[in-house]
């Protein structure tokens, strides 16, 4: 298993590597620049600001000085945000982003495993079939049509929570949290509810029956941890998802987190600010592989072993 | 008596496949109920107990209470308390994430004792477990087929039940595991004092150690007798078809069909996996599973080579690697006077064609038997002017054109298994490969088979590799045998002297644990 672990951790360098530096070229080649505003600059004062954050070196040249300086630690002064640095950006809206991303995972793994739980349990009756609706209707309904409905539902109407912005307390996470976790949630519980329905009909559940194991015994303790196998592969996915839902949410919650950096800085062609958010974002994504993968160890003990 | 029968019936579904079956288990006793599949022996065992989807009526009586129509609350306890159950598949039967201890612990509590690891140990000791304290804390998938069944078994009589009901216990073990698990079995009943319900299709292996037999077929007790005479001499009809069409160590040899020139010559195969997930891959000898190792064999025009050995010992590794469908580390094989490429063309392909064990699951579920058995010309032959049309390969092998437009799913294993040979003799191979092609069908299905790859070989000169773990078979239909242990063909000779004179130890074990 700790092999499995390095083996992950080391072919994550390669990978990270070719996604910053396959970034960094799309990032180039799209056209415009960071220093083309409404009101042009004149040429020379352009050429000033290019040559003082090195945009004037040949591409490579760059290319080499970014990722020399990342290995460091360092993404960068940001293009935009004049007096901040891209690590100052981040540590400012990392944090938000890991509450809300983190909440939402806990929360739609609480839906949908408790859902899946019980549509394997009613399997075929016509709860199943109400929570299967559910969760379909769950994972194709975009963020950016739920966040709006249920701000209109529960912060316009009912006004039991904020409409936008971070406000003292937690109510202000309510809303974001939710949204972001539903078509998570929808996923995990389809997934939930078709590893268990393979788990309920192979034959240790039936030697457990033999054993007089009452249902419930029989599937929490032999049938919930192999039946969560697909659920822990979703993992990664899930990550991927969450990451760019929360760049929908962000801007709908008006919330100042990684995601909305992220569209500024791609609308605005802040180079190290958009790079430095994917480099993060990739990393976060192989981490979350890699929990995926201990996950199966734990959830099946033929994992560990092969 | 500790469980009894009377007027015993099941159905699924309003259909009835159980009729009247009645039988007395007295404690100490072994009564194996025995037949072909589909005969209803499986549901006659399991489903007064609610194990299965059968519906039982008439009265199935365990220590005088009748427990059929009792509802899962008030059966669940009674089968908790004086019954255990030991299944067929010890792959499966036990939960992959809870190790040895846990599932031992649990087989105890049903009893409502808490053992201690002592208890534990001494369980597993009881059924023949050697280094039981650390096999208390593996899982399920580091232990062997043999060793996973013998848990089990520890599970089954963990609560000192009454009854112990064994549904083939043995059938997903090869042959030497099946006389020791058996006799396992045997003695623990008798010392135990406990009544054992044993089910099993291969009426043969139980013959020592079943005291009376139930021979069913389709539902209906065709003939009740002490075991070895059910073997030897039956006294119904269907009891002697079954037990002829059963191969045997005792019964006469018969001589081999003249064969023709050397087909295929195969020379120094072997076959390496490297282990899996190694950090730093080298090709070290530690670093490789020698399946196959060094084989040499040839095949000739009419003849039939069974490949015997236990499970693992890469008997079906070095059939698909000579079928060019696996992979092949060093050697070469030689057809007629050509070496063939590792990558096989496909004219090379047309001269050998595989057969593999599970008929259903070796068809596409979504196509029709023509489309099926029609594939391998469409992109193997060139030349489509000496081909047999779908309607004439089933009549090769023995079904008509009634089956064109099935699917695998309205096919018996037996009939499954037959278009997958039509399948494969679609283009007018030479050598066929089967891979324990009959092992998955009943006695009489699977004799009727190798009668009907015997005249196919008589008719078109057929070769046959087969690889079997059942050398009774091979000493039926083969002409030559060679037995693999580790990897390694260790004897290769004709079937008359490998029998007059067996060389290796692992052919005399193989022998002496054949029935």
């Amino acid at each position: 298993m700790l092999r499995l672990i390095l083996r992950r951790l080391w072919m994550a360098i390669p990978t990270l590597f070719a996604i910053i530096i396959i970034s960094f070229l799309l990032m180039r080649f799209a056209p415009g620049g960071p220093f083309d505003g409404e009101r042009p600059l004149s040429p020379e004062t352009k050429a000033a600001l290019e040559s003082s954050y090195g945009l004037d070196k040949p591409i490579w040249e760059q290319i080499m000085l970014y990722v020399g300086r990342i290995v460091q630690g360092d993404f960068g002064p940001s293009l935009i945000y004049r007096d901040f640095t891209v690590n100052e950006l981040i540590a400012q809206g990392l944090p938000i982003s890991l509450l809300i991303g983190g909440l939402a995972l806990v929360l739609a793994s609480v839906i949908g495993i408790s859902g899946g739980l019980i549509a394997a349990s009613k399997a075929g009756k016509a709860i199943d079939e109400i929570l299967m609706l559910l969760a379909t209707l769950l994972t194709a309904l975009p963020t950016f049509v739920t966040g709006p409905l249920l701000v209109l539902i529960f912060a316009f109407t009912l006004g039991w929570f904020p409409v936008s912005g971070m406000d003292e307390g937690i109510s202000w996470l309510v809303l974001p949290v939710i949204a972001l976790s539903l078509p998570i949630a929808g996923a995990i519980m389809k997934l939930v509810r078709a590893g268990l329905a393979v788990q309920l009909s192979q034959d240790h559940l039936r030697s457990a029956k033999a054993r007089g194991l009452s249902p419930v015994n029989r599937l929490f303790r032999h049938a919930l941890r192999p039946a969560l196998v697909p659920a822990a592969s979703y993992l990664g996915p899930a990550a991927a998802g969450l990451l760019t839902g929360a760049v929908v949410i962000e801007t709908i919650f008006g919330l100042p987190g990684l995601g909305r950096y992220f569209v500024q800085g791609a609308l605005n062609r802040d180079y190290p600010l958009v790079l430095g958010v994917v480099t993060l974002y990739a990393g976060l994504i192989i981490a979350f592989n890699l929990l995926a993968d201990i996950i199966y160890g734990w959830l099946d003990p033929r994992m560990r072993d092969s | 008596m500790i469980y009894s029968a009377r007027n015993l019936s099941i159905e699924i579904d309003s259909t009835a496949l159980v009729h009247d079956v009645n039988f007395d288990i007295a404690a100490g006793k072994i009564l194996a109920l025995a037949g072909a599949s589909g005969s209803g022996k499986t549901l006659t065992c399991l489903s007064p107990f609610g194990l299965n989807a059968g519906q039982a009526s008439g009265s199935a009586i365990l220590l005088g209470q009748d427990i059929i129509g009792l509802s899962e609350h008030i059966l669940s306890p009674i089968r908790a308390r004086d019954v255990g159950f030991i299944f067929q598949q010890p792959l499966t039967a036990l939960t992959p994430h809870l190790n040895i201890a846990a599932h031992l612990t649990e087989a105890s509590m049903q009893a409502g004792i808490s053992p201690s690891h002592e208890s534990l140990i001494s369980m597993l000791e009881r059924v023949g477990l050697s280094r039981p304290a650390d096999k208390l804390r593996q899982y399920p998938h580091q232990l062997s087929g043999g060793e996973r069944q013998r848990i089990c078994i520890a599970m089954g009589i963990a609560h000192n039940p009454k009854l112990l009901v064994a549904d083939e216990p043995t059938s997903a073990l090869d042959a030497e595991l099946r006389r020791d698990i058996m006799l396992l079995l045997r003695d623990i009943c008798r010392e135990e004092n406990m009544a054992m319900l044993l089910v099993s299709h291969d009426l043969a292996s139980i013959e020592s150690s079943a005291d009376d037999a139930i021979l069913l077929q389709k539902g209906r007790i065709e003939e009740v007798s002490p075991t070895r005479l059910l073997v030897q001499k039956p006294k119904s009809e269907y009891g002697a078809r079954l037990m002829a069409a059963t191969p045997r160590m005792d019964e006469k040899l018969s001589p081999s069909p003249p064969v023709g020139d050397t087909l295929l010559n195969a020379r120094d195969i072997c076959v390496n996996f490297s282990r899996p997930f190694q950090f730093f891959r080298n090709k070290s000898e530690d670093n490789m599973v020698r399946a196959v190792r060094n084989v040499s064999l040839t095949i000739a025009q009419g003849e039939t080579l069974a490949i015997v050995g236990g499970s693992g010992s890469g008997k079906s590794t070095l059939a698909r690697a000579i079928a060019g469908l696996g992979p092949m580390s060093e050697g070469q094989i030689v057809w007629k006077d050509s070496v063939l490429p590792a990558k096989r063309s496909r004219e090379n392909r047309a001269l050998m064609q595989p057969v593999f064990q599970d008929p259903i699951a070796s068809l596409d579920p979504k196509w029709r038997v023509r489309n099926i058995i029609l594939e391998p010309q469409k992109y193997l032959l060139d030349d489509m002017s000496d081909i047999l049309s779908a309607e004439e390969l089933l009549m090769e092998v023995g079904l008509d054109s009634e089956f064109l437009d099935r699917l695998p799913a309205q096919l018996s294993g037996g009939q499954a298994q037959r278009v997958a040979i039509a399948r494969a003799l679609s283009v007018n191979p030479q050598l066929l490969i089967l891979d324990e092609a009959t092992s998955a069908l009943d006695p009489l299905a699977a004799h009727s088979i190798a009668q009907t790859l015997q005249n196919l070989q008589e008719k078109r000169g057929l070769a046959i590799m087969m690889v079997t773990h059942d050398l009774a078979l091979a000493r039926r239909i083969a002409h030559q045998i060679g037995v693999m242990k580790d990897g390694q063909l260790v004897d290769y000779q004709s079937k008359e002297s490998l029998f007059a004179n067996p060389q290796h130890e692992a052919t005399q074990a193989l022998i002496h644990n054949s029935h």
